[in-house]
């Protein structure tokens, strides 16, 4: 008998201590553990996060709590340092067994990146036209072009060519230009114009076609870029190219002057306003006015 | 009871550990309402704690100034500082961290290498991001012309320096900003030389000469600059972008105005640029010359020894940054004056053509920054704190205190402090010689060829050799780096898609406006796939042309 209490005793401190080492996530609601693993997701403690997510997905949760746990877990596998692709997969094909159209749309863009980053350039193209076309006027839609065009922009790992990379050929290069262009065409204002100009931009600027890099940049600005310092980028790069490629001196002049306005603080300032005296002065020139052309910013 | 009691003392190990259990119940419990400021006797208060490796004694008591301001304001909250050197600072807060241990507010960035690849990694997952608060406008404004200006939009820069571009979140709260300078023993210097400093390279260089002489006439261990393995950069970069400004046009393929290391490293390695071009020697040349006025064996010395050496008046002249002011004011027995670092006039007929002009500070972003870490039971409390420093009042009076230049726009400097005001007309660097993968063997090789052991066409052969060999390996570096930058942006776009498909769990964690966040993290993903698709061709294209046969390549 005391034996027996002294049994009972020792269980009781071994649940109290048990009790005070226990984790916090065990409180809150299945809303609360989702966010947990996000939490956990976005600072990059991937197993605690695919447990949050596991633990939500094995109850009774409802239908969105059930979204939010699968693309967790597909998302997690998928972007995690050491990505499990095949995992990956498997929960963004579940995704797509759930009866709503997020949840397929976000299982038809995830798969695709699988196959691009497993290396299955092929298939991930063809689902990502995919996405475009069945989901035409949905955000997916837009990130799908992004992805798509890269993919048919990037360089490729090659030992055999110099420096250990082959870059993309002129059919796939105009294939991306053709598929963005296509896109902002069909969704001018879709959010992620400005990034679809920037990007068509930065290919016109690697084939040297100033004239359309030029078009692309100025209806990027037109559209809006959200990044301050991405928009400093964009308005230096009109005035240096219409400067300097396109001769096209007016342009650049107004677009030297926006720079030196608005970007004061920025490392260009001086170089924009040295230019600004510069074209001004080839402008004047041009105009049959008396004013030499001030030397370059450097020698 | 009595009964238990008696059969408790048949076991007095069992005992023991209940006893121990209980016991360590007690001091957790009164550690915990210590912590939480509730000490026995005195009234509950709520606690902050920062941290921070600024030790000085004046910078202490401004700090110090600031929270009895604050804490007159605020009679609830007691902020306490916690001061950590330099030198252990980053393992202690790493452990902090770790530990779940850390203070409210922490000063972030230290570390060197190691810290810089570390920081971002430690505010994704212990620091709170803060862009909910960055854009209402600071409460201690109130009355000012900042009133109604969204917070981040009151500082100098906008609060760039408070920008985490890789995870394009704000983690910091700047406090401060520097500037470097060229600090000189005016005493000394108007005895030697006069009472105008020299404006150009080669009045600088003459005066240099003549400090020697006065050194060796009176017996005395004299150096004209007390140069360091820390200090004499600060040399080389101003010369470097003065007389390599011009590189920016040929080299910045993708037109973003800034010269990628790689974008840099292909054309050295192909032969398009060479060593030999003359603005590239002159820069070499003219530190090489320059250093015959540093300290022997300068490039082992540390910067405190510098610090000494210049304190001492053994050395007439120092760079270092605004920050040691205050301390070089207090320390030094001589009246101390602050100039720039002369650049050659154009008439200098070695250097003088290829001269563009200073090194911008346009680009400078808030420094002293503080962080809030997760774990701070008084977040927003903290955040408060940190309001009431960075407001235009308080910010003035605390880097008046400090003899650091304020922040916020309108905040007046002290007048002394004058000298180290931005200078936003100048250039930046253009391009980088090390190359990525090609550090060490360039620090080993320049200070050989700095230090006289190697002639310059030594220097260039040695190191150009070092620089096919390891650079092919340093630039897949660059990339496999560029890659984990896309790779974590994806991260955070995938975060914002699942808020904005009202996935449970994700609106709660993506904090502020997630169509906003969405679009901003695919525009500086889709700039960085452009820079790093541009980089490949431009580094292909140089790899290939290096390939060819001799005389087929070169500019």
């Amino acid at each position: 008998m005391r034996l027996a209490k002294l049994s009972v005793f020792a269980i009781v401190v071994a649940a109290v201590l048990a009790l005070g080492c226990g984790s916090k996530h065990d409180s809150g609601s299945l809303d609360a553990l989702l966010a947990e693993g996000w939490q956990a997701y976005s600072t990059g403690d991937f197993d605690f996060a695919a447990e949050c997510f596991r633990g939500v997905e094995a109850t009774q949760a409802t239908a969105d709590q059930t979204y939010s746990a699968i693309l967790g877990l597909a998302t997690v596998y998928h972007l995690q340092s050491n990505p499990d692709f095949g995992k990956a997969r498997e929960y963004y094909a579940l995704l797509a067994s759930l009866d709503t159209q997020n949840a397929r749309k976000q299982s038809a863009l995830g798969l695709a990146r699988v196959d691009l980053a497993e290396g299955k350039d092929a298939d991930g193209q063809s689902k990502l036209t995919a996405v475009m076309r069945d989901y035409p006027d949905s955000m997916e839609a837009d990130e799908a072009a992004i992805h798509l065009a890269e993919s048919l922009f990037a360089p490729r790992a090659d030992e055999s060519k110099p420096g250990g990379f082959g870059v993309a050929g002129e059919a796939s290069m105009q294939r991306g230009l053709k598929l963005l262009e296509d896109r902002l065409s069909a969704r001018p204002g879709n959010p992620l114009a400005s990034a679809m100009h920037m990007m068509l931009a930065n290919k016109y600027i690697e084939l040297k076609t100033f004239d359309k890099a030029v078009e692309n940049l100025l209806a990027a600005e037109k559209d809006g870029i959200a990044v301050e310092r991405l928009r400093s980028v964009v308005v230096w790069r009109i005035a240096r190219i219409s400067e300097l490629q396109l001769k096209d001196y007016g342009l650049a002049e107004r677009y030297y002057q926006r720079y030196v306005h608005d970007f004061g603080r920025t490392e260009l300032y001086y170089r924009a306003l040295k230019s600004l005296e510069r074209v001004r002065a080839l402008t004047a020139k041009e105009n049959g006015q008396s004013s030499a052309p001030q030397q370059n910013e450097g020698a | 009871m009595l009964s238990l009691w008696e059969n408790l003392r048949k076991y007095p190990a069992l005992l023991l550990l209940v006893l121990v259990f209980a016991a360590s119940c007690v001091v957790v419990a009164v550690n915990a309402y210590r912590g939480a400021g509730g000490a026995v006797g005195q009234e509950r208060k709520k606690v902050l704690r920062i941290a921070h490796w600024q030790l000085e004694q004046g910078i202490r008591n401004a700090i110090d100034q600031l929270i009895a301001d604050y804490e007159k304001l605020h009679p609830d909250v007691e902020v306490r500082q916690i001061l950590i050197p330099e030198t252990g600072y980053f393992q202690w807060v790493n452990t902090q961290l770790i530990g779940r241990t850390a203070p409210d507010m922490i000063e972030v960035g230290s570390g060197g290498t190691v810290g810089w690849a570390l920081w971002p990694k430690f505010y994704a997952r212990y620091f709170l991001p803060l862009d909910r608060y960055v854009d209402e406008p600071n409460p201690y404004n109130k009355g000012t012309a900042l009133e109604k200006v969204p917070w981040r939009k009151t500082y100098f820069d906008e609060m760039d320096g408070g920008y985490e571009e890789t995870l394009q979140s704000y983690y910091r709260i700047p406090l401060s900003a520097f500037t470097e300078r060229l600090y000189y023993n005016k005493d000394l210097v108007e005895e030697v030389w006069g009472p105008t400093f020299p404006t150009t390279y080669e009045e600088f260089l003459e005066m240099c000469r003549k400090l020697a002489e006065y050194g060796k006439k009176n017996h005395r261990r004299l150096v004209p600059i007390a140069g360091s393995g820390y200090n004499f950069r600060q040399f080389f970069n101003a010369y470097r972008t003065a007389f390599t400004a011009d590189y920016l046009d040929p080299l910045d393929v993708d037109w973003n105005g800034v010269v990628s290391r790689i974008e840099s490293a292909g054309p050295i390695y192909s032969g398009r640029v060479k060593l030999t071009e003359t603005p590239i020697r002159a820069n070499f040349e003219l530190v090489r010359e320059l250093s015959e006025f540093f300290p022997q064996g300068y490039t082992s010395l540390s910067r405190d020894e510098a610090v000494f050496l210049f304190l001492q008046g053994n050395a007439a002249m120092i760079t270092t940054g605004s920050w040691d002011y205050e301390s070089l004011g207090v320390q030094s027995e001589f009246h101390l004056a602050v100039t720039e670092i002369p650049l050659p006039s154009k008439s200098n007929p070695r250097y003088g053509s290829y001269v563009a002009g200073p090194q911008t500070e346009a680009g400078i972003h808030g420094g002293f920054p503080i962080g809030v870490t997760k774990m701070s039971r008084n977040a927003e409390v903290a955040l408060d704190f940190l309001q009431y420093a960075t407001s235009l009042k308080k910010n003035e009076e605390v880097n008046r205190a400090m003899y650091w230049l304020p922040v916020i726009k309108g905040a007046e400097p002290r007048d002394e402090l004058r000298p180290f005001a931005p200078h936003t007309e100048g250039y930046s660097a253009s391009i980088e010689y090390e190359g990525p993968g090609a550090e060490m063997a360039y620090a080993q090789i320049s200070i050989e060829y700095l230090s006289g052991k190697l002639s310059y066409e030594e220097f260039v052969d040695q190191f150009m050799r070092a620089y096919h060999r390891e650079v092919p390996a340093g630039i897949q570096d660059v990339l496999r780096n560029d890659e984990q930058t896309l790779n974590q942006e994806m991260r955070f776009a995938a975060i914002r898609r699942a808020a904005l498909t009202s996935a449970p769990g994700a609106t709660a964690v993506a904090t502020g406006d997630s169509a906003a966040q969405y679009k901003r993290i695919m525009e500086a993903y889709v700039a960085q796939v452009g820079v790093r698709d541009s980089d490949i061709r431009d580094w292909t294209d140089n790899a290939r042309l290096a390939e060819q046969p001799a005389g087929q390549s070169g500019r």
